[in-house]
């Protein structure tokens, strides 16, 4: 069982200006928002606890298109393994951690 | 003598609104204690649909390593190189959003390992005596 979502960061986006000035590059939580954005939209009833881990493997540009993929992890309880890839470049992934049912 | 925006922007290449904290109340080579109210202003920048998710707290971590990093590259009289954040590890969030915590936000950061570029640091963030998030960031050199 798995979601995917495909996204992209608009150069309009607030935080874009100033991170950083001239160089724009989407800052990490923003990314992990989008992420956290396809998990609510997935798993309407669980919400976000923790971020067992996370790596920033490559920069994402403004307007650049990424694929968000969630998938329940094999090994560890109710926690969800992410990836977000550039067409076939992994940017991002990691793991994070839910509590489901009474939110 | 606390250290005020001004001087933070400065250390930080962080501008604008993306720079989220206020003030460095102490710091010393290991570790950095920072206060933060931009979590409540509706201009912050990580806003979405008007809320600040708590996992935002991690970005006010990386912004103070980020300013760890640039105070103690200026007191060996140079400039911090150009750094990311890399990687979270353990992060924990106790609460969803920080725009609604009335009070300032204190952040701290713990460097683990690491000098300059490369380097982990274990952060918390809370308001009043109450954690809101904690975790692990690794920073490293943006090449």
């Amino acid at each position: 069982m798995n979601f995917e979502r495909c996204r992209a960061i608009r150069a309009d986006h607030p935080s874009l200006a100033g991170h950083f000035l001239g160089e724009p590059i989407v800052p990490g939580v923003v990314i992990l928002d989008e992420v956290a954005a396809a998990l609510a939209e997935w798993r309407k009833d669980c919400q976000l606890t923790g971020i067992p881990a996370v790596k920033f493997l490559l920069p994402l540009k403004p307007e650049q298109s990424f694929t968000i993929s969630l998938v329940m992890a094999k090994d560890a309880g109710t926690d969800v393994d992410f990836h977000c890839r550039v067409k076939d470049r992994m940017i991002v992934e990691g793991r994070l951690q839910i509590s489901c049912g009474a939110v | 003598m606390s250290i005020e925006k001004a001087e933070i922007r400065t250390l930080i290449p962080h501008a604008g609104l993306m720079c989220l904290l206020d003030s460095v109340l102490k710091w010393d080579d290991e570790s950095i204690v920072c206060r933060s109210e931009t979590h409540r202003d509706p201009t912050n920048p990580l806003r979405r649909d008007g809320q600040l998710s708590a996992l935002h707290a991690l970005e006010y971590s990386a912004q103070a390593a980020a300013v760890h990093g640039g105070l103690r590259a200026r007191s060996a009289g140079a400039v911090a190189p150009p750094c990311y954040l890399a990687a979270l590890r353990d992060a924990h969030l106790q609460v969803k959003r920080l725009d609604d915590i009335a009070s300032p936000l204190e952040v701290r950061a713990q460097r683990l390992f690491g000098d300059t570029g490369d380097t982990v640091y274990e952060c918390c963030v809370s308001a009043g005596d109450v954690l809101l998030a904690d975790g692990r960031i690794t920073i490293m050199l943006r090449t």
